[in-house]
């Protein structure tokens, strides 16, 4: 459509006529090619949609529930598969007006987390130092004795700071 | 938040929540003004030994969490985090959150409760899962973490179901007048026992 319109203010010489039919079959070419293009994507990523709409800042309200993908794919990871869950990094855009008085790198240390844990506790910490984010909704799993409560009383002394 | 944080350690679901005192907050009452008030400084939750919450207690935690925030959303737009295993004790008389949902009872009020829990279940977004264990390290420990962890699982190996036998009573026979056993304390699960060893 937008092409139509260009064309129309570039190409001021073209008149249309009622028996002229050129761009009527030009406009039903790109209604027909934009269908085609919804179909195949709405086909194609079907199974995207729930997490495509929860990267959307508009619907991103509406996705407060989801069908929980995110329990699915932790689960069904085969054990040395890398972990796809972003870490979120500090963007000095993001930090709220009191920036952390605590070194989330140095609490991991102090408190001798491994890779896991150090994952899991910067998750929580990074969140809480940034604005504007979605509720933190998390799940720490594990067998006992992998270090839950200690990634717990982690975060607990990083919130007394 | 620092001190509130510290105060609320250790309350459980149903102090922190009033969730005993619901009929009375009804009303808007006395409780319900406590409750925001209790809430107030609060921005996130943490929830140890998940596996014992059950889908309609879940549902009942977020009611009563957006009450305290006075807001609609899920857990009340608080930033929740819950922490437990799966394989460790279930919720008493309930669903668990990971337990399969039913549909045929969703003619009950209560059936349609579980499944609203259960849908608050799903929408977790974050999930980190820790698979190596820190309490047992040591070479000298990997044997019995590998078993540990079949056992976790329920997928025991014919060895260790022998390793379990050579473990019983009945096959160790301890003297329990030798040195090492006179002052080890011995649990036992039934009364029977106790007086058979007491003897």
């Amino acid at each position: 459509m937008t092409d139509c319109a260009e064309r129309l203010s570039n190409d001021k010489v073209q008149h249309v006529s009622d028996n002229d039919t050129s761009l009527e079959d030009e406009w039903q070419h790109a209604y027909d090619q934009r269908k085609q293009y919804w179909k195949h994507h709405t086909i194609k990523d079907s199974h995207h949609s729930l997490s495509d709409r929860t990267s959307s800042p508009i619907l991103s309200q509406m996705s407060n529930i989801n069908d929980g993908q995110s329990l699915h794919n932790a689960f069904t990871k085969k054990a040395g598969e890398t972990i796809s869950i972003p870490i979120v990094v500090h963007d000095p855009e993001n930090i709220v007006s009191k920036p952390p008085k605590v070194d989330i790198n140095a609490m991991i240390h102090e408190f001798s987390l491994n890779t896991e844990q150090a994952r899991a506790f910067s998750l929580i910490a990074t969140h809480s130092t940034q604005n504007d984010m979605e509720p933190l909704c998390m799940f720490l799993g594990g067998a006992g004795g992998t270090g839950k409560s200690c990634v717990i009383s982690t975060v607990q002394e990083f919130f007394k700071c | 938040m620092g001190v509130a944080v510290q105060n609320i350690s250790g309350m459980t679901l149903h102090s922190c929540l009033m969730l005993n005192q619901q009929k009375a907050r009804g009303n808007g009452g006395k409780s319900k003004r406590d409750l925001v008030a209790m809430w107030q400084n609060f921005d996130y939750l943490l929830i140890d030994e998940v596996s014992m919450i059950g889908c309609n207690f879940l549902l009942q935690i977020s009611q009563a969490l957006s009450e305290a925030k006075e807001s609609s959303d899920l857990f009340g737009g608080l930033n929740i985090v819950f922490a437990g295993d799966f394989a460790q004790l279930p919720p008493v008389g309930q669903r668990g959150l990971i337990q399969k949902s039913v549909t045929h009872r969703v003619s009950t009020y209560q059936g349609q409760n579980t499944l609203f829990g259960k849908l608050l279940w799903l929408s977790i977004s974050t999930v980190v899962l820790l698979k190596s264990i820190m309490h047992q390290q040591g070479t000298e420990n990997s044997r019995f973490m590998e078993l540990l962890s079949r056992l976790h699982q329920g997928r025991c190996s014919d060895e260790d179901f022998d390793i379990f036998n050579s473990c019983l009573l009945s096959n160790v026979h301890p003297d329990w007048k030798a040195e090492e056993w006179l002052n080890a304390p011995v649990i036992v699960p039934t009364n029977e026992v106790k007086d058979a060893i007491n003897m």
